[in-house]
């Protein structure tokens, strides 16, 4: 990946391998924003309580719930249409996706999202020092979470600056 | 949970209205995927806050597992709370304690 950005603006490059794992990803949490729902650790995390009593949760998710399903869902079908854009035609080095303000929160949230979905199935806790053991099942998983923790890091240091 | 020893030091309000006039808060709740500088960079966005007031919540937030982030009547806090949700941020609502 490559990035530069400052005031609200970044250019971000993917390299082919970099765009295949990032598009997977945003292929799957489309597909798990189908298939979830209550009682999946991923979409209780997505889809939080808003209130300890359950009555009140419950209400609120019917208030709020669609919104928030149909904004996710846009802005990670919109990286992804953008992503695939950028890798056409292929190229060796890929291509850079110009963000301004709007995109670049877009991009920003929807890295998010990724995180938050394959941090929770992965069980990342507070002490996370972003070392990988290799003999672990999930390893490949692990390594593409904090991939895509420096790759928000990075969008989120160019929205700040 | 911490209890707030300073509410008996407080004047007594108006017994009657107090259940009533009690506000309704925003509570954010640590969590170990969230960046500190996305949340930071989610309270300047939603609370239209500077970068050093929202620097301040972000760290209460990861220092104390929990910070009071606004604080109203219950519609608004469903607002906030609507808007940091849409942002993957833990959030709830709550009575004022």
């Amino acid at each position: 990946m490559k990035l530069t950005g400052s005031s609200g603006r970044a250019r971000v490059r993917f390299d082919p391998a970099e765009t295949l794992i990032l598009g997977a990803q945003l292929d799957e949490l489309l597909v798990s924003l189908d298939e979830m729902g209550p009682g999946d650790p991923v979409w209780e995390r997505l889809y939080p309580a808003a209130f300890g009593d359950a009555d009140a949760a419950e209400e609120f998710r019917e208030m709020v719930g669609e919104d928030l399903d149909n904004a996710r869902r846009e802005r990670v079908g919109a990286c992804r249409a953008e992503l695939a854009a950028a890798a056409e035609p292929p190229t060796r080095r890929g291509r850079d996706i110009v963000l301004g303000p709007e995109e670049l929160e877009r991009w920003i949230m929807a890295l998010n999202d990724l995180r938050l979905a394959l941090g929770t199935t992965l069980g990342i806790t507070a002490d996370e020092d972003g070392s990988i053991d290799p003999d672990e099942p999930l390893a490949g998983q692990r390594a593409i979470y904090h991939w895509l923790t420096a790759v928000q890091d990075g969008l989120v240091s160019a929205a700040l600056a | 949970m911490a209890t707030d020893t300073d509410v008996a030091t407080v004047e007594p309000e108006v017994e009657e209205d107090a259940e009533t006039d009690r506000p309704w808060q925003t509570v954010v709740w640590d969590d170990p995927i969230n960046l500190m500088s996305y949340v930071t960079h989610v309270f300047m966005t939603v609370f239209g806050y500077p970068e050093p007031t929202a620097t301040r919540l972000m760290l209460a937030v990861h220092q104390e597992g929990r910070a009071v982030v606004s604080s109203g009547p219950r519609e608004r806090m469903e607002f906030d709370t609507a808007r940091l949700h849409g942002y993957g941020l833990w959030a709830t609502v709550q009575r004022e304690s």
